[in-house]
């Protein structure tokens, strides 16, 4: 049976070829600018690392002026970084399965003189355990261990596109590069990597490239390497760089792995005694409110999905509407104009059921060829998507995008179909039997 | 084959009532063929629209191979068109997409057979209407008459006991129309109950019994005068019908 | 005309016109807020900013030489190259500055009139020579221009601040002369000068427009020093490869890169421009598509009534009669649609400002909106309706 309602909506299709390419257009179009804009809105929104965003918090206390709160346009609002003292004081924690913070900062690589003139990179400043945190995959060697934070040792993560460009793409483990004023040894040498969004740091950029090279956090005090992101305070930050570190100003991303619901209660009450302890000392004067947050959760209070990706997506969907309300119209034509044939199979025996079905049968079909259409249409318009952003997001279609664009096709068939159905399986067949 | 008692039948629009059958009495007996004739809106059509279970009625009985068919739902009604009645149109009424394999083919998709099963009905009634040779031929490909003989061909595929043909020749010349009506007359022969619409004297002439209809009455009932037609030899040649 | 027998028609027909009706009504709501989207885009980008940026060019001095890090060395490498910048054919004036405006990336900081018990005003802030104003292309209202000496007072420093900023701190008007401060009186600031509104680095921040220049000598070994420099009218064109030669010859132990500013704003703008590209091509795609459906369902009802046509001309009715027929008859779909959708489109739009982001609708959009769909309805007609006007009369008596 299927293959013979298959074999007549493919002859309903051929009859009026124009008519068909049009109808399957309209539809394939509404797909296509819908995938498109839910692609993005999806991208946007998308978990960058579902296997442990559970176990993945981001931790904020509120160190702020007693006086005036971080946000005055949101009262519970806390600083959404952390000063440099309250990371070295909570990290002693044993509690965490991982922890560390870390920061964006600005530095000058030097190439051998032959190979090209010092260059700028952005480096991620962090610990051995930001790797074990974010799990980045490794090309060539591994993370430095946990024993180099203390040194520090002169140690170097480099990107892959670093690799490449210093050492030609080839295992450089235990090879030199240097950074600023002194030579580090390759430890590893990630894969191509860039979470979106750039979930670990999103405030300096959710779409922006992630870091070039990765070094241990503490040679921030032989450079005083102050944050290529933002830097906020409320007093001052010191007259140099050792009052900055013990100053107020946040700039650090804290992240910590808790595995479990009693570790998680453990730190949250470690943090609060922590918060406590510092009151004691002047500190932390605002009402304590320590927040974990998990991964998702900590994106969303960073709006990092545009408002305007989210409009672009509830206007694709309306453009769907009209998509739909089109193609029912023309079924309704398309199907009526066939009501002489359908009079003739009810009078040899089809059932309204047998004839609804073969009807919404052809909408279907309808459905998918649009659908395929609007999926190939709508990587073109991903690709022009792209090349409208210079930032390093890059937008394509995953399966679960193309299945929602099927899913999407199929119902807007059905839909756009049961109304037009419904009127030719319920015509008068005995009208149209006799001669006009 | 088809009794039918008190039988009424109204149209209705926002302004007027159309009484298309009044009180409408009938029997037809297995194996007959029976002409209706009238003039244009006596209710020709009305009457096969409704024994062609196409149509519902207001009032009345409608026995129909002894079985009462006046509250069947949409799907019982559809499988009783599909099993047991074949219908013939005045403008063959074929689908012009379709072959003329698929044309005949298409009332068997409404029943359960297997697609050998239907293949070889399908080959076997178009031997019987003599186009064996066209089976791949659109519509648009065949001669009026041809394409009517694929419509008889499509009625009797399914070997339905009652075949009901509106005006079966009124589009095809005399010649054609000729061998139509001889077509019919085979297929009535063979046991099949036949009833043909028609306001033409000379095809209801061929028939066993004639009916007058006017304004949606019988005016002029022959009684029975013969036996059924398949139990005779040839086809009659004339009518005993009167007004 | 004959809108009685149209309207008949309609009434007998109404699924499919309803069915356009809709169609009309929604993509009117869609259009008119998504040019009222790509129109409050592009007002912001276009915004004046107060600032020369046709005229400006910004220069990046990222050193590495270790020297650098010594001040007065990094003092003395800016003051070469400053020297160098002016003295430079077409070039109008010359400054270092902290952060580049209208370049998304600076410094922000907060102050309120000295001694006030308030909340402190946030304004973006840059530190500067002293000719940055000339060299911004930004005209002074009230006080004074910088002098020399500003840059070497110590802590207490004259500063320069936006119209819009003193308004904000000294409602009366008065801000010249006065002492504004941080969270605590410490360092007060006085306010020399007030000068045009103009956008500092984050032009769509809500406060892009409190500016306040601090002189200093500015940058440093990490940050690097940055330059703007402004040319004669038309002389921008082709300098920047002779200032990125030059300056390297000046001091070859850092990277140099120059951009105009209107590179720098076009890079802070580009979501603007992407969505406001975005949104032509779901407009265009929108108009398309109901226009194909109108074609649809105009063909249908001229090939419905082949025979109805026939008849009308078989009773004289001549070929523009059929024309003006169904053009009348798509025009009062047409604008049935559009009466549904004007409220529509205030619908959308309260609800896009409401959950979502968005600016209030001006009603001339929605009468623009109103026009262009009623031409749209009556172009997209027009074939089909020529075509049924060929109908021959000969066809009313003609069986089909």
């Amino acid at each position: 049976m299927l293959s013979y309602l298959l074999r007549m909506a493919v002859k309903s299709l051929k009859r009026n070829p124009i008519l068909s390419a049009l109808i399957v257009c309209g539809i394939g179009l509404g797909i296509a600018v819908s995938t498109t804009f839910i692609t993005t809105y999806h991208l946007m929104s998308s978990n960058p690392i579902p296997h442990k965003s559970d176990s993945l918090y981001y931790v904020e206390m509120d160190n702020w002026d007693p006086a005036r709160g971080w946000n005055d346009d949101k009262p519970g609002a806390v600083p959404n970084q952390i000063t440099y003292r309250d990371m070295i004081e909570i990290m002693k924690s044993n509690i965490p399965t991982h922890q560390g913070g870390s920061f964006k900062g600005s530095l000058y690589v030097y190439p051998p003189a032959q190979v090209a003139r010092p260059f700028k990179v952005v480096a991620r400043m962090c610990f051995s355990d930001f790797f074990a945190l974010f799990d980045p995959p490794f090309q060539y060697g591994s993370i430095w261990p946990r024993s180099a934070d203390k040194g520090p040792e002169q140690v170097i993560v480099l990107d892959y596109e670093t690799n490449q460009k210093l050492f030609g793409g080839q295992d450089s483990v235990g090879k030199t590069v240097r950074v600023e004023d002194r030579d580090f040894v390759v430890a590893g040498v990630l894969k191509p990597w860039q979470p979106q969004p750039k979930y670990y740091d999103p405030h300096n950029g959710a779409f922006e490239k992630a870091e070039q090279i990765y070094l241990p956090f503490e040679f921030l005090r032989p450079w005083e390497l102050h944050s290529a992101g933002n830097t906020s305070g409320w007093k001052n930050f010191g007259e140099n760089f050792k009052e900055y570190l013990a100053s107020e100003a946040v700039w650090i991303q804290m992240w910590v792995q808790l595995d479990s619901q009693k570790q998680k209660e453990a730190y949250r009450d470690f943090l609060n005694a922590y918060v406590n302890g510092q009151k004691k000392l002047g500190r932390m004067l605002r009402p304590t409110n320590n927040k974990l947050l998990p991964v998702m959760e900590w994106l969303k209070e960073e709006q990092v999905v545009p408002e305007e990706a989210t409009s672009l997506m509830l206007i694709s969907l309306l453009f769907l509407v009209v998509c739909a309300l089109n193609l029912i119209g023309i079924l309704l034509g398309k199907f009526l104009a066939r009501a002489p044939e359908i009079g003739v199979r009810r009078a040899l025996g089809a059932s309204k059921r047998a004839i609804f079905l073969q009807h919404i049968f052809e909408c279907e079909v309808v459905g998918i060829l649009g659908g395929a259409l609007g999926v190939l249409l709508s990587l073109l318009g991903l690709r022009a998507i792209n090349t409208l952003f210079e930032i390093n997001f890059r937008f394509h279609l995953d399966v679960k995008m193309v299945a929602a664009a099927a899913g999407l096709a199929l119902v807007a068939g059905l839909i756009a179909g049961l109304y037009p159905a419904w009127r030719i399986c319920s015509i008068q067949p005995a009208v149209y039997l006799k001669e006009q | 084959m088809l009794e039918m008692k008190k039988l009424s039948k109204i149209y209705r629009t926002d302004t007027i009532e159309t009484h298309a059958l009044s009180e409408f009495d009938l029997e037809v007996k297995r194996g007959e063929f029976l002409a209706i004739m009238g003039p244009s809106g006596c209710g020709k059509t009305t009457f096969l629209n409704v024994t062609g279970l196409l149509d519902t009625f207001e009032s009345g009985t409608y026995l129909l191979d002894g079985k009462d068919v006046s509250n069947l739902n949409d799907a019982e009604m559809s499988r009783i068109r599909n099993d047991k009645i074949g219908f013939i149109f005045q403008s063959f009424n074929l689908i012009p997409d379709l072959n003329v394999f698929d044309n005949v083919d298409v009332p068997l998709r409404y029943g359960r057979r297997s697609a050998q099963e239907r293949k070889k009905a399908i080959e076997q009634v178009l031997e019987t209407v003599g186009l064996r040779s066209r089976i791949k031929h659109y519509p648009s490909q065949l001669s009026g008459g041809q394409q009517q003989r694929v419509a008889i061909a499509r009625a009797l595929v399914n070997s339905p006991r009652l075949i009901l043909a509106d005006e079966p020749t009124g589009n095809l010349d005399s010649q054609m129309a000729g061998e139509i009506m001889d077509l019919l007359g085979q297929i009535n022969q063979q046991g099949t109950t036949v009833i043909m619409v028609t306001h033409d004297p000379d095809l209801s002439a061929r028939a066993a019994r004639t009916v007058h209809l006017r304004d949606g009455r019988i005016v002029g009932l022959q009684p029975e005068t013969r036996a059924p037609l398949h139990e005779q030899v040839n086809a009659p040649s004339n009518s005993e019908a009167t007004c | 005309m004959q809108f009685g027998p149209i309207f008949r028609t309609l009434a007998h027909n109404k699924t499919r016109f309803i069915l356009i009706s809709i169609e009309v009504a929604l993509t009117l709501a869609i259009v008119v807020n998504c040019v009222n989207m790509m129109l409050h885009f592009r007002n912001q980008m276009n915004r004046p900013t107060g600032i020369d940026e046709q005229n400006i060019l910004t220069v990046l001095s990222q050193p590495f030489a270790p020297a650098f890090k010594e001040k007065g060395y990094l003092n003395n490498s800016r003051k070469a190259d400053l020297e160098w910048l002016r003295a430079m054919p077409g070039v109008k004036q010359a400054e270092a500055i902290s952060a580049i405006p209208l370049s998304g990336s600076g410094s922000s900081s907060g102050y309120k009139p000295l001694g006030a018990k308030m909340n402190t005003l946030s304004t973006g802030y840059f530190e500067t020579g002293i000719h940055v104003l000339d060299t911004v292309g930004v005209r002074l209202l009230e006080g004074r221009n910088f002098i020399e000496s500003d840059v070497n007072e110590a802590k207490s420093k004259n500063v320069i601040i936006t119209k819009g900023y003193a308004d904000r701190l000294f409602p009366d008007g008065n801000a010249l002369g006065k002492q504004i401060q941080g969270r605590t009186a410490e360092n007060p600031h006085t306010i020399v000068g007030i000068i045009e509104p103009m956008h500092g680095s984050w032009p769509r921040w809500r406060f892009a427009h409190h500016v306040t220049f601090i002189p200093d000598e500015p940058g440093g070994f990490n940050w690097g020093v940055r330059y703007l420099v402004r040319t004669e009218p038309g002389q921008l064109s082709g300098m920047a490869p002779k200032i990125e030669e030059q300056l390297l010859k000046l001091n070859n132990g850092r990277n140099i890169k120059v951009e105009s500013l209107a590179e720098i704003k076009a890079k802070t703008y580009e979501s603007n421009r992407a969505i406001i590209k975005m949104l032509s091509a779901v407009i265009f795609l929108l108009v398309f598509v109901t226009a194909l459906g109108i074609v649809g369902i105009t063909s249908f009802s001229v090939t419905e009534r082949t025979r109805h046509i026939g008849t009308r001309r078989a009773l004289g009715a001549r070929r523009i009669d059929i024309v003006q027929y169904f053009l009348l008859e798509n025009w009062i779909i047409t604008s049935a649609g559009v009466s549904v959708g004007i409220g529509l489109c205030y619908a959308l739009n309260y609800a896009l400002v409401t959950w979502v982001s968005g600016t209030k609708m001006d009603w001339r959009l929605v009468a623009i909106g109103v026009l262009m769909l009623w031409v749209t309805g009556l172009l997209s007609a027009l074939a089909p309706a020529v075509r049924g006007a060929r109908v021959s009369p000969a066809l009313a008596t003609r069986t089909v």
